[in-house]
C-alpha cells in the first residue's frame, strides 16, 4: 500500500506517543474474536467447530470483518514418510484469494493486468504458507504422538485457511486460526491390531485379504481428544518497527508496534515476525523486508535517512523480541477469554445481546 | 402504474408481471431481472404460497419471489439473470430472440413461455420511463460522481500531463478487477490545478516536468469533480484554495453510500476532546518541528469526501492566522491564498499535541463505529457518537470493541 510521507509521519508520531491511530498502545491487539462454534442458529450441535465437516476448525475477526480468517483441519490416517516412520504430518495450505487488497509487500507495488496479479498472489501464498511452515508447524503438536503404528499409520492434519479479509498482520491471523482449529480437532482414538506379519503385509498391501491386520476405532466422540501437544502451538506476533528521523543531531528513533493496520505495516522500515510458545519461548523469528517508503523519507527529511532502509540495527532485535514475547502473553490471554466466552457462556451471551452486536455487526456485509 | 413511481423496493421483490404472450408488458433495466411465472402460480394467481401478487397489473410490490431449489425440472427453473453490467444497449432484448439463441434453453424456453414477471436485483428506487422499468440502487456499492463532489483521492500515477487519482484511496494493484478501473479512478488534468505562487497562465512543459513537486504519489488530496465524461470517468481539478494536499492527519475510508451530499463537506467537530485529559506531554522535545502553542480548541476537522475518503485532522487554531497577520503588518492586505498557504504548511509542519491526537483518533474512531453499524456518516452523527463515548467514559481503544459499539451508537442507530 503505497502511503503518503506525511500519513507515515503522523503515524509514526503518533506510535512515538504511544497513542496509536486507533487509539491502542504499542503492545495492543485489536479485539479479535475466535469464533470456534457454528453460528448461533446450529448451537445445539455437540461439535465445537464451526465447520461441521471438518474435524477442527475456528474463525478469526475483528469486528466488522476487516480481517477475516477461516481454518479448517481435516485429519486422515496416512503411510508416513520413510524417513519420518513415526511422526505424524502437519500440511498447510493458504488461500488468499478472495482477500483483495492484501500485502504482505515481498514484490513492488507494481503489476495490475490479470496474469501479474495472479502470479502476485500465488507468491504471497505461498510465502504466507513456508513462513507458517517454519514458523509455527515445527512446533504445533507432538509429532511422535500422531502415530497409531510406527511406519504404517499415522495421522495426517491438513489445515486449509482461507484469508477472507485481511487488515494487517496476516501472518499472526493464520497463526492464530491455525492454533484454535488444532485447538478445536478432535481426533477419535484409534488403536492398530497388528497381528499379522508385518512382511507379509506390507508387500501384499494393507487391504489385502490374507492380513489381518485391522485398525480399532473408538465411535464415542467423548473419547475423541485434540492432537497430543497442541496447546504448545505458537503464536505469531509481528512487530514493525517504525523509524522516525528526529532530532538535531540526526538520531534515528525506533518504536516497535505490535498488530500493524495496513497504515502501519506501510510505513514499517522493517517487520520482524517472532512466534512464541504459551510458555513465553521464543520458537521462530523471521524478518520481513520493509513498507515501500525508504527512499522517499530520505527525501522528505532531507537526507537524513540513516536507518531508514528496510534494516534494522542489531541491538534492536533484542528489543524486538521481548515485545514479541511480551505482546504474545496478553495475546494468549485475550484469546482464552474469547474462547472462555465462546465456549462456556455461548448461550447466555447470546441471549444477552441478541438486538445488539449479534443482529449488528456478526452477518454484516461490507460493500467495497 | 404510477404508483411504482420512486417506490422502494428489495431484491427478489416483484415489480411486474406480464401474461401477454406477445411480451408487451415491459422492458427490462438495470437492477431488475425476469424470471417466467411458474405453471402453477400462472393457473392460480390465488396461491397462498404466492403473496407476490402477481396480477396483471404492474402493482404487485408486496412479496419476494420464492427461491426454488436448484434440482427442479427444468421448465421450474427458468431464470434469466444477466450480468448488471452489461450495457443499456440490452434493455430491449427481450423481444429479440435471435440474438439469444447462443443462450441455450433458457432464451429458447423464455420464447415458448408468455407470462414472465419482472424482478428486482438489487434494493433501490423503481424508476420507469414508459415500458422500461429499471430500479436505481440506494446504496451502491462503486461510487458514481457528480459534477461539484468533493473527493479525499489518494495520486496513484503521474503522468500525460495528468494525474491518475484513486476514488478507493487504494494502490493501483489492489487486486481488483481492472475492468471497472475507470469507476476507481479519477484524471486530475495539469490545467485543473492551480499553480504554486497562484498565477495565471499557459502550462508550458516546465510545469509538466514539475507535476511531481506538486503531487507525488501515494500523496493523498481534496479535490472536486468537475466532469464526469460519458464512460463515468471523472475529471478532477483543485481551483479552489480548500483544496490541495491533505497533510498531518488521518484518513479512513468508509463505503461510499454512507456519506450523502450535503451542503459543506469540510465540517468541524466541536468538543472531541475531554475537559480532564488535555494535559499534553511535551517530552520529544528534541524535534525537527516546532512544538504546538498548546492552544488546545478541542475541535477536530473532518473532510467528508463523497468517494468514502473521510480525512480527519486539527482545526486549525484561529490564533495563528492573527499571528500571522500581526507579523505581515506592513502589507496586511496580503492574499488569501498566501495566508491560506502559510497556515497549511504550518499545520504541516508543527506537531500534532497529544491531546488532539487523542480527539483525532476518538473521531476516527466513531466514524468506524459508525460504518460498522452502517448508519449514515453525518457531523451530527460523529457528534453523537463522540459525546456518547465521552459521557459514557469509554476509552479511545475500547471504542472498536464490539459491546460499546453497540452502545455509543444506540443513539444514532435509533433516529
Amino acid at each position: 500500500m503505497a502511503i503518503s510521507p506525511t500519513e507515515a509521519h503522523y503515524i509514526i508520531e503518533s506510535a512515538l506517543h504511544d497513542f496509536r491511530i486507533d487509539g491502542r498502545s504499542r503492545l495492543e491487539h485489536r479485539p479479535y474474536s475466535v469464533g470456534t462454534r457454528p453460528s448461533t442458529t446450529t448451537t445445539a450441535t455437540s461439535s465445537s467447530s464451526c465447520l461441521i465437516l471438518s474435524n477442527g476448525s475456528s474463525r478469526i475477526h475483528l469486528p466488522g470483518s476487516s480481517t477475516d480468517i477461516l481454518c479448517s483441519v481435516k485429519a486422515d490416517l496416512v503411510r508416513p514418510s520413510p524417513n519420518k516412520p513415526n511422526e505424524g504430518v502437519v500440511e498447510i495450505s493458504v488461500d488468499s484469494s478472495l482477500a483483495g487488497g492484501l500485502d504482505l509487500s515481498l514484490g513492488g507495488a507494481g503489476g495490475g493486468g490479470g496474469t501479474a496479479a495472479k502470479r502476485q498472489l500465488r507468491e504471497r501464498e505461498s510465502q504466507i504458507t513456508s513462513l507458517l511452515q517454519r514458523l509455527v508447524v515445527p512446533h504445533a503438536v507432538h509429532y511422535r504422538e500422531l502415530a497409531i503404528c510406527p511406519g504404517k499409520y499415522v495421522w495426517r492434519l491438513s489445515v486449509d485457511i482461507v484469508v477472507l479479509r485481511c487488515d494487517g498482520c496476516v501472518l499472526d491471523g493464520c497463526a492464530m486460526a491455525m492454533r484454535e482449529g488444532l485447538r478445536s480437532t478432535l481426533l477419535p482414538r484409534v488403536s492398530a491390531v497388528m497381528n499379522g506379519e508385518e512382511g507379509v503385509a506390507s508387500g501384499v498391501g494393507d487391504h489385502g485379504g490374507s492380513s489381518n491386520n485391522d485398525l480399532i476405532v473408538e465411535g464415542d466422540v467423548r473419547m475423541a481428544l485434540p492432537p497430543p501437544g497442541v496447546e504448545d502451538c505458537p503464536l505469531v506476533v509481528t512487530v514493525g518497527v517504525l523509524s522516525a528521523p528526529m532530532g538535531a543531531g540526526g538520531r534515528v528513533r525506533h518504536v516497535c508496534v505490535v498488530d500493524a493496520r495496513t497504515e502501519e505495516e506501510a510505513c514499517a522500515s522493517s517487520r520482524v515476525c517472532v512466534s512464541v510458545d504459551r510458555k513465553g519461548m521464543v520458537c521462530g523469528v523471521h524478518t520481513l523486508g520493509g513498507g515501500g517508503m525508504e527512499n522517499r523519507m530520505e527525501d522528505e527529511f532531507g537526507g537524513l535517512g540513516l536507518g531508514i532502509s528496510s534494516s534494522m540495527p542489531v541491538n534492536m532485535l533484542g528489543d524486538v523480541v521481548n515485545t514479541a514475547a511480551g505482546a504474545a502473553k496478553n495475546l494468549y490471554e485475550m484469546l482464552d477469554r474469547e474462547k472462555e466466552l465462546s465456549d462456556g457462556k455461548d448461550l447466555v451471551r447470546d441471549d444477552h445481546d441478541t438486538s445488539g452486536y449479534g443482529n449488528l455487526l456478526k452477518s454484516q456485509l461490507l460493500i467495497r | 402504474m404510477d404508483s411504482l413511481k420512486n417506490h422502494f423496493v428489495l431484491p427478489g421483490q416483484v415489480l411486474a408481471t406480464s401474461h401477454s404472450e406477445t411480451q408487451g408488458g415491459f422492458l427490462r433495466g438495470h437492477g431488475t431481472y425476469i424470471e417466467l411465472v411458474p405453471h402453477d402460480q400462472h393457473d392460480n394467481d390465488d396461491d397462498p404460497r404466492d403473496n407476490a401478487g402477481g396480477s396483471s397489473s404492474l402493482g404487485g410490490m408486496a412479496g419476494t419471489s420464492k427461491k426454488r431449489g436448484w434440482g427442479n425440472s427444468s421448465d421450474q427453473s427458468n431464470v434469466v439473470m444477466r450480468s448488471e453490467h452489461d450495457g443499456g444497449g440490452d434493455n430491449d432484448d427481450d423481444d429479440d430472440g435471435s440474438k439469444q439463441s447462443g443462450e441455450g434453453e433458457d432464451a429458447a424456453a423464455l420464447l415458448r413461455v408468455g407470462p414472465q414477471r419482472l424482478i428486482a436485483s438489487v434494493a433501490g428506487t423503481v424508476q420507469r420511463v414508459n415500458k422500461l422499468i429499471s430500479v436505481i440502487p440506494s446504496a451502491p456499492a462503486v461510487y458514481t460522481g457528480q459534477v461539484g463532489d468533493l473527493i479525499v483521492g489518494r495520486i496513484i500515477g503521474v503522468g500525460g500531463s495528468r494525474w491518475r487519482v484513486s476514488l478507493t484511496c487504494s494502490p493501483p494493484s489492489s487486486g481488483s478487477s481492472s475492468s471497472s478501473s475507470s469507476m476507481r479512478e479519477g484524471q486530475l488534468p495539469l490545467s485543473g490545478v492551480n499553480l504554486p505562487g497562484g498565477v495565471q497562465r499557459i502550462r508550458t512543459s516546465e510545469d509538466v516536468l514539475a507535476m511531481r513537486s506538486l503531487y507525488r504519489e501515494g500523496d493523498l488530496l481534496t479535490c472536486e469533480v468537475q466532469n464526469v465524461q460519458k464512460d463515468g470517468t471523472l475529471i478532477l481539478h483543485t481551483r479552489s484554495l480548500r483544496y490541495g494536499k491533505l497533510e498531518n492527519g488521518v484518513l479512513t475510508t468508509v463505503p461510499p453510500s454512507l456519506v450523502g451530499r450535503r451542503k459543506n463537506h469540510f465540517v468541524t467537530i466541536k468538543g472531541v476532546i475531554s475537559s480532564e485529559e488535555t494535559n499534553g506531554d511535551k517530552h520529544h522535545d528534541d524535534s525537527v518541528m516546532d512544538v504546538d502553542d498548546g492552544e488546545e480548541s478541542g475541535n477536530v476537522d473532518v473532510y467528508l469526501g463523497l468517494n468514502g475518503g473521510i480525512w480527519i485532522q486539527r482545526t486549525i487554531p484561529p490564533q495563528w492566522e492573527n499571528s500571522l497577520h500581526g507579523s505581515l503588518d506592513q502589507d496586511s492586505r496580503a492574499p488569501l491564498a498566501e495566508t491560506l498557504q502559510k497556515l497549511r504548511q504550518r499545520h504541516a509542519n508543527t506537531r500534532v499535541s497529544a491531546s488532539a491526537r487523542e480527539g483525532i483518533a476518538r473521531v476516527r474512531n466513531a466514524i468506524d463505529c459508525l460504518r460498522l453499524v452502517h448508519c449514515q456518516i453525518t457531523p451530527e452523527s460523529i457528534e453523537i457518537v463522540v459525546k456518547t463515548s465521552l459521557r459514557e467514559g469509554v476509552r479511545v481503544k475500547d471504542m472498536l470493541r464490539p459491546e460499546f459499539i453497540v452502545k455509543i451508537t444506540e443513539a444514532t442507530r435509533s433516529r
